[in-house]
């Protein structure tokens, strides 16, 4: 039987003890009235120890890129380099406060750096560090685009995105109030016919992804931004693919009004199982005025916190956004520079086209012209699903590509190997693929050498149970 | 740097692809928005000692204060084990656990979370974490006007000034109605007549100048008007607080960053969210729960995937993907360590510090605002001739100057003016002896 963290201990066993108090002693119930509870919580009552083997256990039960090939494709499992966590550690970055201005010096001049190395790669003129992932830095965007057509007297209410995006930009366009309209896309890319005909004077903004899910630059970019951009609304970058292009070309160049990056997949910051992410927002001039309160600007050798704008959003989050992501970020320009940045993206594209050329007979590859940094391969004509091959692939200690996403693709298994990984690797995953492919009556059921097997996940839905108190409830 | 091509690499690499040189692979890339490396204005890279030395550099600009304040994050012990276990690799370099045979460490992980802030807010269910606590109000916000479909929300002045920034940004974007209820004497008049029904109404406990609120007031108003109630807490204070189920609270959020989290100069930090089986599909972010194996073995998995933007696009009850899973890990570790006693010894702990801290500086003189009682925070009104000398002093002697309160936007003229008051806070972190120094700073300016 698995063990949960509380069935590891004993009543009034501890694992950590504060020091003790040398003040005199309150009386909280006193104090509070009918506002005190003295109710004890059903928590975990454990040693140091107890806690230790638990969570070393669910660690050796977790795949990560430490410890295997992740492509993940459009997450970008690269390596994160091990001094980004020694920088991230450093107490004087780590302990401060954030409303302690004075304290906050250097904190805040590795912010103004960043800003500046993030407009240098992006062409950008200015950005804000403060949305705390990629989808709040989607949704801060939008509330710039949004501020910016109402501020010009336009009552703009539609978004269109096509129908390759990621599910966070249409979330995010609804979420900020937008009609979403879908473009169709031809032969992996915006079809710019339909385009045409989807653009009006209510289209606020068109959302792309360049180079887009299926790995494929969209070719028609300047034609794309000419068409949105005269009938007067803006276009917005979805940064996640941005580790095909540093160093290459710049959203900036391609026209592209505003973005965000993911500092957790371009800049090798952690995913840490699901976040801390980072989502900073790439803006051009004319939507400067409307970043999000405080900006970090740079006074005679100081750097401050602007709060003085009149035109401001206002504040997206509790502070200046996730510092200890944005640091890791930092470092990792710092190493790289210029060469390595450029490198770091040429690698990121020559991996995948490598890979999808030792997979071009053991799958389908229905976009394969112009790949960039990943690519969609699809099962369809085999006779396993897309999710039997990732099933599959575990069990040779291999993290599955993303499945059944984009969904213009059947069967799809986006990959991206990311530009960390040796040849050798890459080769031994296509040979991995092929057996899979071979053995069929093993791959069908897999995966047989997990901790668990295939889990039943109409069950969970259907009977939640999300908490230990129900998990006990259900007994 | 990182990438582990050798030249014979590459040669192998370009013929297979039948390839001269790497730039063919991008010929679909429009010239005119290809970028010239050689006017390309970026700063040579660096070596791993090279890169150290820049980065204690700017560490050395930051000061390393002895920390008074908090105002939603909070100077907190963390036990060497948080992070020891936290920190692991395999946690910290793995990605949302989509399959999940192979992520059951963090999926089960994330399932004790859930199981603890369900008991620590004392709700049904709990979501896998959202940003920070400001973005979780924001979520809930949201959630109440997407289950009652009025645009129009209750707000409570007593909530954290950084939090109402946020809310009234996101409101302002959706097109949600804030109404705000003023701050009389320290405590939320929740009695304000308001025209037209709402959504929810929102409170935070204790509300952010440290005071606890009148939960009884909350609570009829809330049900009066047949809206949700949402109550933004501090973790570890509600440990010894009424449990918000029991004063009308249908969303309990908060930041989460107390258990377990360094400051980290602001982010990341971890916000928290919790709601009743009724509310729970309306929930946003991720959701782990508990199912079997194909041999009837207990397994976790992510669920209710049907509310979410990956699965339900521009119908999904929020477009978040990433939260901040292992700030929510730290924090079930930082649970477990203390277990139900330790929490409350924190709570009562950091109590004793900050009354001990009142009672020293109103004995010098100092004027303590105790309009209400508090618990771990507390204002003070300093006069403005001595304001900008102490926070000098206290800087130079390594002390965190307070936190100005008349510098937040009131967006609520009734409310009570702030003007020349600071706020303060003593975790159980301050020794006596730091409390003590504290002090004689203050003593010396008001001498």
């Amino acid at each position: 039987m698995r063990k949960l963290i509380w069935d590891r201990g004993q009543k009034d066993r501890r694992g950590y003890r504060i020091a003790k108090s040398q003040t005199p002693a309150v009386s909280i119930e006193k104090l509070l009235g009918d506002d005190y509870s003295k109710d004890s919580l059903d928590l975990p009552e454990v040693s140091e120890l107890d806690v230790v083997r638990h969570f070393t256990f669910l660690a050796h039960h977790n795949f990560s890129v430490d410890s295997n090939f992740y492509p993940l494709g459009s997450c970008t499992m690269k390596y994160n380099p091990k001094i980004n966590d020694v920088a991230s550690n450093m107490a004087g970055f780590r302990d401060v406060h954030p409303l302690a201005i004075e304290a906050l010096q250097g904190s805040l001049e590795v912010m103004y750096q960043t800003q500046e190395y993030l407009c240098k790669i992006s062409g950008m003129d200015a950005v804000t560090l403060q949305p705390l992932a990629g989808a709040h830095g989607e949704l801060t965007g939008l509330m710039l685009i949004q501020a910016y057509h109402r501020d010009h007297g336009e009552n703009r209410d539609e978004v269109i995105i096509p129908d390759s995006a990621h599910g966070t930009n249409p979330a995010s366009a609804a979420m900020c109030g937008y009609k979403v309209v879908e473009v169709k896309s031809k032969d992996g890319m915006v079809d710019v016919k339909e385009l045409r005909k989807k653009v009006s004077n209510k289209t606020a903004a068109l959302m792309l992804t360049n180079p887009n899910t299926l790995g494929l630059f969209e070719k028609d970019i300047c034609e794309i931004e000419k068409i949105v951009h005269d009938a007067g609304g803006l276009i917005y970058y979805d940064g996640a693919n941005l580790n095909a292009l540093m160093g290459i070309a710049t959203p900036g160049d391609m026209g592209f009004d505003v973005m965000h990056f993911n500092l957790h997949k371009t800049f090798s910051t952690p995913h840490g199982g699901g976040g801390p992410g980072s989502g900073p927002v790439g803006v051009k001039k004319i939507l400067e005025p409307y970043l999000p309160k405080p900006v970090i600007v740079k006074k005679e050798h100081k750097v401050l916190l602007d709060y003085d704008r009149d035109r401001s959003i206002g504040k997206v989050a509790s502070f200046y956004g996730n510092f200890g992501v944005v640091l890791r970020a930092f470092v990792y320009m710092t190493v790289l520079g210029k060469k390595g940045l450029e490198d770091a993206s040429q690698m990121a594209v020559l991996n995948a086209n490598y890979l999808k050329v030792l997979l071009e007979d053991v799958l389908d590859i229905p976009y394969s012209q112009g790949a960039m940094h990943e690519f969609v391969a699809s099962s369809h004509h085999q006779e396993l699903t897309a999710l039997e091959i990732a099933k599959a692939l575990l069990d040779y200690g291999y993290h599955a590509p993303t499945v059944y996403f984009p969904l213009i693709v059947s069967e799809a298994l986006m990959i991206e190997p990311t530009e960390t990984e040796s040849p050798e690797t890459l080769e031994e995953f296509a040979k991995t693929l092929k057996e899979i492919l071979k053995n069929l009556e093993t791959s069908k059921n897999a995966p047989h050498m997990m901790f668990i097997k295939r889990t039943d996940e109409v069950k969970a839905a259907r009977h939640p149970i999300l908490t230990r108190a129900q998990m006990l409830e259900n007994k | 740097m990182y990438t582990p091509h050798t030249a014979q690499d590459l040669k192998k690499m370009l013929d297979l692809l039948k390839i001269e040189s790497i730039e063919e692979l991008y010929k679909e890339i429009p010239k005119e928005v290809r970028l010239d490396t050689r006017t390309w204005d970026f700063p040579e890279g660096k070596s791993e000692s090279e890169a150290l030395r820049i980065l204690k550099d700017f560490e050395a600009k930051n000061l390393n204060l002895t920390t008074f304040i908090g105002l939603g994050v909070y100077d907190h012990e963390i036990p060497s084990a948080v992070w020891a276990l936290a920190g692991k690799a395999e946690f910290v370099t793995s990605y949302t656990p989509y399959q999940a045979e192979a992520s059951q460490g963090m999926l089960q992980a994330i399932f004790e979370y859930q199981s603890m802030i369900a008991e620590i807010t004392g709700m049904d269910v709990a979501n896998a974490s959202v940003y920070d606590g400001a973005t979780a109000l924001a979520e809930a916000m949201i959630m109440a006007v997407g289950d009652k479909r009025k645009y129009k929300i209750a707000v409570s002045m007593g909530v954290n000034p950084l939090y109402r920034e946020v809310l009234a940004t996101y409101a302002k974007a959706i097109g949600i109605e804030i109404v705000w209820l003023p701050l009389k004497n320290g405590q939320t008049d929740f009695l304000m007549e308001i025209e037209g029904e709402v959504s929810a109404y929102i409170m935070q406990q204790p509300n952010f100048l440290g005071f606890v609120e009148d939960t009884n007031a909350f609570r009829i108003k809330k049900e009066q008007a047949n809206s949700l109630g949402v109550v933004s807490i501090n973790p570890i204070l509600n440990t010894v607080l009424r449990k918000p189920v029991l004063y009308g609270a249908d969303i309990v959020c908060g930041e989460g960053q107390s258990l377990g989290i360094p400051i980290n100069s602001g982010g990341p930090l971890l916000g928290f969210m919790a709601t009743t089986r009724k509310l729970m599909r309306k929930l946003p972010g991720r959701i782990v729960g508990m199912t079997t194996d194909q041999d009837g073995k207990t397994a976790f998995v992510l669920t209710l995937q049907a509310r979410e933007q990956h699965i339900r696009r521009e119908k999904a009850s929020s477009n978040i993907c990433t939260n901040q899973a292992l700030n929510a890990l730290a924090a079930t570790v930082y649970i477990s360590l203390l277990g139900p006693k330790g929490l409350k010894e924190v709570a009562q702990s950091s109590i004793n510090n900050t009354h001990y801290l009142a009672q020293e500086l109103e004995a010098i003189g100092v004027e303590i605002c105790r309009l209400n009682p508090f618990l771990m925070e507390f204002p003070v009104k300093i006069p403005q001739d001595k304001i900008g000398f102490l926070r000098e002093t206290l800087l130079s002697r390594g002390f965190t100057p307070p936190i100005n309160l008349g510098e937040f936007k009131s967006e609520c003229k009734e409310s009570q003016d702030l003007t020349d008051m600071y706020l303060l806070c003593a975790t159980e972190k301050r020794t006596k002896a730091e409390i003590d120094a504290f002090v004689a700073v203050w003593r010396e300016i008001y001498a």
